[in-house]
């Protein structure tokens, strides 16, 4: 019997859909059978990030309404064998499509034919939200060290707390900038741990390459030097009980000459 | 054996009504002994006669109530007092509960949520900015407070917050609001800092030291000569 985790934020724009296509790449990498569900309806993203947006034939909405079978609206990404799936959103409807009742049963119908279940999360904690945590069995709440990602991050472990799921949340800090965080701009990552409360699964750092290689639809942990896709790796093994260290944050200094030379531009 | 006894005592009359009776039953005798009363030598039409009305372990329903008191209205110059009894009901019993105890509360108010307690609270969690903690009685905080607190709600004035209130967002006391980021320096990062509103119908600071003149009776009730 497979997991279902949701990633989720409250604020929009922190990097869910990123998270989610990248975590589950990862596991998927590592040889775990993995199932996306996107439950941003009407503003479905995940397919593109994941480049399948050009195979969906059905959604879950068609699903749900049991118009076609949920195996048939499944896509597969044939990158990673027979490992990843995604289950789109629909496109021409709005979030209030789906109730919980009905998102659960696909969840539930999912878990065993899958290792796990990530559902990505719209922004928001309207119907969208209360659908997305329905039927699983842990969450994981990204925020960015803004303080207004950090606020709405709050928000969403109070209404976790009062809907207990089967394990505690669990925070990914996404898009650090080293240098900001160094000089005392934004919060740092034991700050924002220790206000929240919850466990820190993994830090991302923010860097180009991650917008740059989902605009080709391949998420960036296919690349295994980049800083960010290490940060995914790392949090996809600690999903699976490994323990990893936390990744340390270095500033880029910047050498003499270098300093010299931008003098004089 | 009658199950409605006049009898008259040091402060008065008193009426007791045998709780083992049916209600009915106590509604004639009642009347009987009211028709008796009138005509007796103990009642003169000019004084009037006022008496309680003991229930002992029964408690009267506001209808029961209101039928006895419009069988005494009825009569010239007769009056009820209170009714007495020796049990209360449920309502009442968690009311007087509610208003006299001290919650402990040891957790972290998230953004968004609202903790509404009834009577006094001490607080040894935390509240994030946008949490909300909201009791009708007085609170009196340990914990850190980056959010809201509302004490005395929602329109008790007497009511007190005492702590660290210095990183708060506000503190309402009844239907007064101080939004503190408006007055940070005169609000100290003491633990023993008091909110209060004073006569005027503003908010105050001051110190647990000086608690006697801020409030008599909180002081009175926590033991102070």
């Amino acid at each position: 019997m497979g997991e279902a985790i949701v990633i989720t934020s409250g604020k929009g724009g922190v990097g869910k859909t990123t998270t989610s296509a990248n975590i589950g790449t990862a596991l998927a990498l590592m040889g775990k059978k993995v199932c996306l569900m996107d439950l941003d309806i009407g503003l479905r993203n995940l397919d593109v990030v994941l480049g399948l947006d050009n195979r969906i034939m059905y959604d879950i909405v068609d699903a749900a309404k049991d118009e076609v079978s949920l195996t048939k609206a499944l896509v597969k990404d044939k990158r990673f064998g027979d490992n990843f799936y995604l289950l789109p959103a629909a496109q021409n409807t709005d979030k209030n499509a789906l109730t919980e009742a009905e998102v659960k049963k696909i969840v539930d119908e999912l878990k065993p034919q899958f290792d796990y279940v990530l559902i990505d999360c719209p922004a928001g904690i309207e119907q969208g939200f209360l659908n997305s945590v329905a039927g699983a069995d842990c969450a994981i709440i990204v925020t960015t060290p803004e303080i207004s990602a950090v606020r709405d991050a709050d928000r969403i472990v109070g209404l976790l707390e009062k809907h207990p799921m089967k394990e505690a949340p669990r925070l990914i800090i996404n898009r650090i900038r080293p240098n900001m965080m160094d000089n005392g701009d934004v919060m740092d990552v034991s700050e924002i741990t220790h206000h929240l409360g919850i466990k820190l699964l993994g830090i991302v750092i923010d860097d180009d390459q991650v917008i740059a290689t989902s605009n080709h639809g391949e998420p960036i942990v296919l690349n295994p030097d980049n800083p960010a896709s290490e940060g995914y790796r790392n949090i996809a093994r600690r999903i699976l009980g490994e323990t990893v260290p936390l990744m340390q944050i270095k500033v880029k200094k910047e050498s003499f000459w270098k300093k010299l030379k931008g003098a004089f531009k | 054996m009658k199950s409605v006894v006049l009898k008259g005592t040091q402060n008065g009359f008193e009426i007791t009504l045998d709780d083992s009776e049916n209600f009915e039953t106590i509604k004639t005798e009642f009347t009987e002994l009211l028709d008796q009363l009138v005509h007796s030598s103990d009642y003169s039409e000019k004084k009037g006669m006022k008496f309680d009305i003991i229930t002992g372990n029964r408690a009267l329903s506001a209808e029961q109530k209101q039928t006895l008191r419009d069988i005494v209205n009825k009569r010239d110059n007769l009056f009820i007092n209170e009714f007495k009894a020796d049990v209360m009901s449920n309502d009442e019993a968690y009311h007087l509960r509610d208003e006299n105890r001290v919650t402990i509360i040891d957790q972290t108010i998230h953004n968004g949520q609202d903790l509404k307690i009834k009577g006094d609270v001490l607080f040894l969690g935390k509240i994030h900015k946008g949490g909300k903690l909201i009791t009708n009685g007085n609170l009196f905080c340990m914990g850190n407070v980056d959010g809201i607190v509302q004490v005395g709600f929602p329109v008790d004035e007497s009511k007190l917050a005492v702590g660290n209130f210095h990183n708060a967002q506000q503190v309402r006391i009844g239907e007064q609001i101080e939004i503190i980021e408006d007055n940070r320096e005169k609000i100290s990062e003491d633990l023993r800092t008091v909110v209060y509103v004073n006569g005027l119908h503003t908010i105050s600071y001051s110190n647990l030291d000086n608690i006697k003149e801020i409030s008599p009776k909180f002081f009175s009730r926590i033991g102070g000569i």
